[in-house]
């Protein structure tokens, strides 16, 4: 389960669309850990005369867009019904969704313009224009739901004829197109009725994608039943004659569901992927983020210990992330202390960081020494088992702190919900989960600005981070290697300082009948778009 | 007869207000904020306070439940938090699937352990130490665990029965009959188990009785006396003991509605808790309250059918 909204870098921009802080292709594509053919050309194999039946794990939120999140089950209710004005490809490249084109519009990248698709209609027979797409975007930031954070970058939004768009943003931002994807949801446009009468959204659809629901034959938090959109512009895209979601929360059930062919596709997870495949269904994964310890507590309020750097690095040293990442994630993690993940080369991964803290139990001790802590102390974490493995990872952690004298409680919760609570009363001084990979120019105001939510609750500010992070924002006018050096730098002060301590980079797992063809992920786009499934 | 439905009616009234009200104040013991759900980890606690205030769970929990409980006097059980829609309507759709699971429990737990327990108790001798036996198992096996069994043995192994999901009778009949079978088997086994034991016992303790030596003195046949007689002096403790189990089904269909992808109230109960939909919870506690007053006003009448002198006492 992802706790969080997912952010995932699309790293893979398309030289010949844009240029984006010059990072090319080459860079991204060279890191790419696909484990399923993309796919390509399959509409003239196609046959929309079946339908198919998936699972995911969590019902969702809700199926208005402005109050949906991004975690990666929960994208596909939105994906099947609101076309995004930029498609995010499953190799992490960007493609024309309702927008066909699109550029900054000045040399700081603080105005983006786009043209949009001509004869686009919606569900509901509305045409698509550029007066519907700014009252869409306009809709979702009044509506300040959990992807408010993306759509404030967006300061205002203008037609400027029939088909363009201005948006005046409110920083220089490199990487606007990939907040226009299907990914963070609000670039998935909703039809005039919608926002203008938007009660009816959380039981409806009223978007351009490829489907639409049937609201007669959905039973809200268990099944979702898509139907095609009849005024969809392109009928060839149309794999399928329906589109149920079901909702299986037990991750046996849903195996079970898929080897007996009840349902093509579910979320999988490490533990029963080997199972899986013995049961001869297909596995699909792809590295996705990182996993591990976000300490909160940086300025000593409740653990005086953790203030210090020396500790925080203590406590990163003393960390077995090859025997952690083994036991835990088998074959589906790599060791990390990084935030950022392979495959954000350019962005913030630094290569040669990745083991920065090798596990040394003796420097561990020599450093909580120095720092005054010789005999140890305690602390408190919270977890939730289905967030990031966060209570199987945390005892594994919890054994190797012992040995330098830390202990470490740990709290479980059984629900989300129960968690945030305490972390937003600071309660916590740190919690475990899973946090998905996207550039440091989104992780710097995710998760390391002083306003970053319950991700720096305590508002922990470092001025060498602070003027690192200023220069990754200058950076983006400047080339490619600049962008490349200063976001290296941010990724290699936050290890340095120790404010969270990864474990591994776990990967998103994916089971599907061997039948159902065009499921393809990857680090930079690790969720599968269900528009390129199909049934040959 | 009369007094005891209008007695009873007056208790459901009383239970239903009580639940409702504790449900309440229980929901606002467990942690959590549904804003903080709509809004995810990104919200600041500015917003979350603002959409708290918005939703009204700023407000003193007396009068978060007395605006809750006008509406349900009016008939109005709210609309989910999450989605809009009416709680009515979301348990509504959900409702067949909990009553399939619960009367196919029922029927199979009633038919298949009061013939059990009256062939042993009849019989005697080794099948009543069987029967003791299968009773024990009965009641140790957890239901969602052989439900994890069946699926295994007949949906993957040999593909005879579907693994999960619910198809309605309205749209196949034939289809809706297989997607019980398992859940139900699963869940009848405590109820067979109990069944049985109990006709048996009460079986025995009624063939001791006086009139039951006077009937067969006076030649009736031995199935008259069976069925006719021994039968409907034990069935009355059998009646009550089933509506006690229709009541602990209520929380056994949530586990096995999992276990299953059964879209029924125990799953709806569990995913609204987990997101704090406080009209929704209260909908579902609503419903099971109903439900178990329904079953116990039928038990009672049952009793009152079977037994001319409770219908007197009352």
């Amino acid at each position: 389960m992802h706790f969080f909204s997912r952010n995932s870098s699309r790293g893979g921009w398309q030289k010949a669309r844009l240029i984006v802080g010059g990072v090319s292709v080459a860079m991204i594509a060279g890191t790419l850990l696909a484990t399923g053919g993309p796919a390509n050309g399959a509409s003239s194999r196609v046959s929309a005369s079946k339908s198919v039946t998936i699972s995911v794990s969590d019902a969702p939120v809700s199926l208005n867009p402005a109050e949906a999140n991004n975690a990666a089950d929960q994208t596909i209710f939105n994906d099947l019904a609101y076309e995004p004005l930029i498609l995010l490809t499953s190799s992490g490249a960007l493609a024309p969704g309702l927008a066909t084109s699109w550029k900054y519009a000045n040399s700081t990248d603080k105005v983006f313009e786009l043209t949009l698709r001509s004869g686009v209609k919606f569900s509901n027979g509305q045409s698509l224009t550029a007066a519907s797409v700014v009252a869409s975007i306009n809709y979702q930031k009044k509506a300040k739901g959990p992807e408010a954070v993306y759509v404030d970058n967006i300061a205002s939004a203008h037609a400027t004829g029939p088909l363009t768009v201005r948006l005046n943003l409110v920083q220089s931002n490199p990487v606007m197109p990939l907040y226009l994807t299907q990914r963070f949801v609000f670039g998935g446009i909703i039809a005039p009725d919608g926002t203008a009468h938007p009660h009816v959204l959380g039981t409806t659809t009223l978007g351009a994608g490829p489907y639409e629901l049937d609201a007669a034959a959905t039973i809200a938090g268990s099944k979702y039943v898509y139907v095609p959109n009849p005024h969809y512009y392109d009928k060839s895209a149309i794999h399928f004659k329906s589109f149920t979601v079901e909702v299986i929360a037990n991750a046996q059930t849903a195996l079970s569901a898929v080897e007996s062919g009840q349902v093509a596709y579910a979320d999988g997870s490490f533990a029963s992927a080997a199972s899986a495949k013995q049961a001869g269904v297909a596995v699909y994964s792809a590295l996705e983020g990182f996993y591990g310890m976000f300490l909160l507590d940086r300025d000593g309020v409740l653990v005086p210990a953790l203030k210090s750097q020396l500790v925080r690095e203590a406590l990163n040293y003393a960390t077995d992330r090859v025997g952690i990442t083994k036991a835990v994630f088998g074959a589906y993690g790599v060791p990390n202390d990084e935030v950022s993940i392979a495959g954000y080369e350019g962005q913030g991964y630094v290569p040669n960081y990745s083991d920065y803290y090798s596990f040394n139990i003796a420097k561990a001790k020599a450093l909580l020494a120095q720092a005054g802590y010789a005999n140890g102390f305690t602390m408190t974490v919270g977890a939730i088992a289905s967030c990031g493995d966060g209570v199987q990872v945390a005892q594994a952690m919890a054994s190797d702190w012992a040995q330098i004298g830390v202990t470490l409680n740990i709290e479980t919760f059984t629900t989300v919900g129960g968690l945030i609570t305490p972390l937003e009363g600071k309660q916590l001084p740190a919690f475990m989960c899973n946090y998905d990979a996207q550039p440091m120019y989104i992780l710097a105001g995710q998760l390391l600005a002083a306003n970053a939510g319950i991700f720096n609750i305590f508002g922990n500010s470092d001025p060498i981070l602070t003027s690192l992070i200023a220069k990754g924002y200058a950076a983006s006018s400047k080339g490619t290697n600049a962008v490349t050096n200063a976001w290296a730098a941010v990724e290699r002060r936050v290890v340095q300082l120790g404010w969270e301590i990864p474990v591994a980079t776990g990967a998103d797992v994916y089971f599907a009948n061997k039948a159902l063809k065009g499921i393809a992920v990857s680090p930079t786009s690790f969720v599968p778009n269900p528009e390129d499934w199909y049934y040959s | 007869m009369l007094k005891l439905i209008l007695r009873r009616l007056w208790l459901s009234v009383t239970l239903l207000f009580g639940v409702s009200a504790l449900t309440f104040v229980l929901e606002s013991l467990t942690p959590g904020n549904p804003a903080a759900t709509i809004l995810g980890t990104q919200a600041t606690p500015k917003t979350i306070a603002s959409l708290t205030k918005e939703l009204g769970f700023n407000k003193p929990i007396y009068v978060q439940y007395w605006r809750w409980l006008d509406d349900a006097l009016h008939g109005n059980l709210g609309k989910s938090i999450f989605t809009g829609e009416p709680v009515s309507s979301i348990l509504s759709s959900r409702l067949p699937v909990t009553l399939s699971l619960i009367i196919g429990t029922i029927l199979v737990s009633t038919i298949v352990g009061i013939s059990i327990g009256v062939a042993s108790a009849k019989m005697g001798g080794r099948l009543g130490r069987l029967v003791d036996t299968i009773s024990l198992l009965g009641l140790a096996i957890p239901s969602y665990w052989l439900g994890s069994l069946l699926v295994i043995a007949f949906a993957l192994r040999i593909h005879a029965l579907p693994a999960t999901g619910y198809v309605t009778f309205g749209q196949s009949p034939v289809l809706w009959l297989k997607s019980l079978v398992m859940p139900v088997f699963a869940l009848s086994v405590f109820g067979i188990a109990i069944v049985a034991k109990q006709t048996r016992d009460a079986m025995m303790d009624t063939f001791d009785r006086e009139f039951i030596r006077a009937l067969r003195s006076r030649g009736i046949r031995s199935r008259s006396i069976i069925f006719k007689h021994a039968l409907r002096t034990a069935l009355p403790n059998v009646v009550t003991l089933l509506a006690l189990i229709v009541v602990s089904l209520l929380l056994g269909t949530t586990l096995i509605e999992s276990v299953f992808a059964l879209p029924g109230l125990g799953s709806e109960a569990v995913t609204a808790t987990n997101l704090h939909d406080v009209p929704v919870i209260e909908g579902v506690a609503m419903y099971f309250t109903a439900l178990t007053v329904v079953v116990f006003t039928l038990t009672d009448l049952v009793n009152a059918w079977l037994n001319p002198k409770i219908r007197g006492a009352r």
